[in-house]
């Protein structure tokens, strides 16, 4: 319980910080836009504002005028039509002021009795350069005849490079524009902003509705087959290199997640990774009837082609008192934990050979003292478990051969060594070819063998006695070595960027047999994707596999469906 | 052992591998004109020269267009629809297109034609150069001096990835980009063999991005030879017919760095209260019986 309480502590002071912070006018350089009409075209990154105008820039300068058009993306924007320009040393009128904050200019066309070209330097408006060549496209205003806005609205605040807040508006919303008090856009080019702590859902749309350089917090709708559509809640905390996700997923199901992921890099060669996750089944905010906590703590030291790793993981299965009468987990009260550490080192050129290599040796422990598991026949209880690891990967690059056919190779090969008479090994050969038909048609093939194997020593027999099973009586044969071999063709069909048509036959034959309905994969699979463009910023993405009847599967459960720009 | 079905299909791979002629690569698109080439001046019959382009603002006389030039309106100009010619009671406004009929020998705009859709017009700007109107004399900018212009043509930008050799043969990989505003599916790659996936996309020269790799999630992203998150890849695409952007995957960043293709733990595959799994680096338990 202390444990739970700390963490929400933590997380509810986060929060009440963040949400009072908001960037000084002297130091962000921002854009207070009014006008009739402001628009946001998503698909095009652009911000347009009609009738009315008025931008404030942080400075204290005001322009007025007409029309007014920025690039989110390309940073820089326009105002157009009986402008009128106040600020510090201006105070003159025009026919369109453009400003390019990364260039820290302004370009302006005044229009006294004849018209001129000013270029600005900075916030130095007193003494403007006339006549100095301008770049051709600083008037720029964008077609956007036959784009809808995604968001309408009558005021904005934009943060070059980094947001828009838009307040108060609407959004387009399955065709429809749904009121909202406001929308806080991030299209920053940090990736920060986009970390996810949230579990997979078939669909997702994002609410952001307050936000600044560094933060940013959002309602999700989502939907996925277990909840069925549900709201979720997301809070980043951002800089240029960390970030701090916290998300409570679902909002309104009792059976929910509170995530919390950071992630710090403290140098160019050390980052970390810390991931809390809470889970719950409580009704609205009362108190849990179970609680449990998973930890994930990873440290990297890396430099060239070598790492340094540590892995960290602790579970809590319960957080509610033992003596709780909400309490029914029968896990309570253990704190499993596990370690490992590992030396990593990337692929490098083998001298003299057109081969790479990559190898890998490291060390773990588990423990629980309530017992990790039993072990063989007689149950003995394993509350420590120590195992070390090496393993190395051959890998060929693509060598061409004859009729422009290219064929690659990897070979990856490792061992698992545990603190009791058991080991791992593994092995996983791959062997593909592929020709290409100009950047339009592809045909490979690819072959690979898997090999598994579990080893008990004298106790082989033990853990995998000989059984005989009516569906497939080679099983009988098994004794903790599986090997599964698949064939995949490949075609991919591209006769313009705008069109893509891949299909992947693969045959897949598995010892032991794959048994329909007992165990196994498919062993004939058709998956096929395809792609169009139905419009200049709308290409759709569909997706199946097909299973040739095996175990009365004949199709994939889920068409993939997916749009993108 | 394997079926008739299955030798029949690695026959018929194999076969087209083998015989399929290679198809020579089909010339890239023309560029598409530039901004300013839209900017059409065309001598009429009478002497009459035209010029088309979008209106920024009418004042005192003077008519502006997008590109920064200014010219002179005759007092007694004549407003007309650009696509009927006809008479119109429409005022000139921001962003609307107009065509320009100028008078050769006054330099002065004599009909205005209006347009709410772009006027495509001809060749250069060089006609009516002489016409525009300016206080100043220009000035050199040597931030524009030397500058090789991107006209925005259309390029042809291959993306290739090469993945570890421990990617699952059925795992999509993506680009996200900027752009998409980081959707970790924005651009969908296409398995060309064990190792590599590649995407073709038709991009404006000058168009500059960002981009990561991912397998669909930020929990599943591109990790550099060393281990660590790398900064973020960045296009330039250049005034080029074609442009290959290659990009390496060392590892994942839900890979378990001992057991590559083991996957760490995140928040779409860890234990739950309802799915107990405190080690998710063992492997799975052995059983004497198949499950």
């Amino acid at each position: 319980m202390p444990i739970r309480r700390e963490f929400f502590a933590a997380i509810a002071l986060v929060l009440v910080f963040a949400g009072g912070v908001r960037p000084a006018a002297a130091v962000t350089r921002t854009v207070d836009l009014n006008a009739t009409s402001v628009r946001y075209f998503s698909n095009r990154f652009i911000v347009t504002a009609d009738g009315n105008v008025r931008a404030r820039l942080s400075d204290g300068t005001v322009i007025t005028g007409s029309t007014f058009a920025m690039d989110l993306k390309l940073n820089r924007f326009v105002i157009a039509g009986g402008v009128h320009v106040v600020g510090p040393g201006i105070d003159e009128r025009g026919a369109a002021w453009s400003g390019y904050p990364d260039l820290d200019e302004s370009f302006f066309l005044p229009a006294f009795d004849r018209p001129d070209r000013w270029t600005l330097f900075g916030s130095d408006y007193a003494h403007p350069q006339k006549g100095r060549v301008q770049p051709g496209d600083a008037f720029f205003l964008p077609d956007l005849s036959g784009d809808r806005a995604f968001i309408r609205a009558n005021a904005a605040t934009i943060i070059p490079r980094q947001m828009v807040q838009f307040s108060p508006g609407s959004i387009l919303a399955l065709g429809v524009y749904v009121p909202i008090p406001g929308y806080d856009l991030v299209f920053s080019a940090n990736p920060n902003f986009v970390q996810n702590a949230f579990a997979g859902a078939l669909s997702d749309v994002g609410l952001p509705y307050h936000g600044s350089r560094t933060s940013v917090s959002a309602i999700h709708v989502r939907y996925d087959q277990t909840y069925g559509a549900y709201l979720a809640f997301d809070q980043h905390f951002v800089w240029d290199k960390d970030y701090i996700v916290l998300s409570a997923d679902p909002l309104n199901r009792p059976q929910r997640q509170y995530n919390a992921i950071g992630f710090k890099k403290f140098s160019p060669n050390f980052e970390s990774r810390l991931f809390l996750q809470e889970s719950v089944y409580q009704h609205v905010i009362s108190k849990p009837d179970v609680a449990t906590l998973f930890s994930n703590l990873q440290a990297t030291l890396g430099k060239n082609h070598t790492s340094l790793s540590l892995n960290v993981n602790q579970f809590n299965t319960s957080l509610i008192p033992a003596d709780s009468h909400h309490d029914f987990n029968p896990l309570s009260d253990q704190h499993p934990v596990e370690f490992q550490a590992g030396l990593t080192h990337s692929n490098t050129p083998i001298n003299g050979t057109p081969f790479q290599f990559a190898y890998r040796i490291g060390a773990g422990m588990a423990h629980n003292s309530y017992t990790i598991e039993t072990f063989g026949n007689q149950q003995t209880p394993i509350t420590t478990l120590w195992y070390n690891v090496a393993g190395f990967t051959l890998t060929s690059p693509n060598i061409k051969l004859p009729a422009n056919i290219n064929i690659n190779a990897s070979f990856d090969r490792s061992r698992q060594h545990y603190s009791l008479p058991f080991y791992q090994d593994s092995a996983l050969t791959t062997i593909s070819a592929n020709k290409p038909y100009s950047t339009k048609l592809n045909l490979s093939l690819t072959y690979s063998v898997n090999n598994l194997g579990l080893y008990y020593g004298d106790r082989q027999s033990e853990f995998f006695p000989a059984n005989d099973i009516p569906a497939d009586h080679g099983f009988a044969a098994f004794r903790g070595q599986t090997t599964s071999r698949s064939l995949t063709g490949g075609f991919v069909f591209t006769p313009t960027p705008d069109f893509a048509l891949n299909l992947q036959l693969r045959h897949e034959t598995d010892f032991p047999k794959q048994v329909p309905f007992v165990y196994g994969v498919a062993p004939y699979s058709l998956t096929g994707d395809v792609r169009v463009r139905l419009s200049q910023h709308v290409l759709m993405d569909v997706g199946r596999s097909y299973f040739f009847n095996f175990a009365n599967q004949r199709l994939s459960p889920q068409t993939t469906v997916q749009f993108a720009p | 052992m394997m079926t008739l079905r299955s030798r029949l299909a690695l026959l018929a791979i194999a076969a087209a591998v083998a015989l399929a002629a290679p198809v020579h690569a089909q010339s890239t698109p023309a560029p598409v004109p530039s901004a300013a080439s839209t900017l059409a001046p065309t001598l009429l019959t009478g002497g009459l020269l035209r010029f088309s382009g979008q209106l920024l603002d009418v004042q005192n006389g003077y008519i502006f267009l997008t590109t920064g030039d200014a010219f002179k309106l005759a007092p007694s100009a004549r407003i007309v629809e650009a696509a009927t010619n006809q008479p119109t009671t429409a005022t000139p406004q921001t962003r609307m297109y107009v065509r320009l009929d100028f008078d050769p020998v006054a330099g002065v705009v004599t009909e205005l034609a209006l347009s709410k859709k772009p006027i495509t017009g001809e060749k250069s700007f060089e006609q009516v150069k002489a016409f525009v109107v300016a206080v100043s004399k220009p000035v050199e900018n040597p931030e524009l001096i030397g500058r090789k212009g991107l006209t925005g043509k259309p390029v042809l930008v291959v993306f290739t990835v090469e993945v570890p050799a421990s990617t699952p043969y059925n795992d999509q990989v993506y680009i996200a980009t900027d752009y998409s505003n980081w959707d970790p599916r924005s651009i969908h790659l296409d398995r060309f063999d064990a190792l590599h996936y590649r995407v073709t996309r038709k991009l404006a020269s000058g168009t500059k991005f960002a981009y990561r790799v991912t397998r669909g999630s930020w929990n599943s992203v591109e990790r550099g030879a060393d281990s660590l998150e790398p900064p973020p890849h960045v296009v330039s695409v250049n005034e080029v017919d074609s442009q290959a952007e290659r990009s390496h995957v060392y590892r994942w960043s839900d890979d378990n760095p001992l057991n590559p293709g083991q996957r760490n733990v995140g928040p779409g595959n860890i234990p739950t209260p309802f799915q107990v799994n405190p080690f998710p680096s063992l492997p799975p338990r052995a059983t004497s019986k198949p499950h």
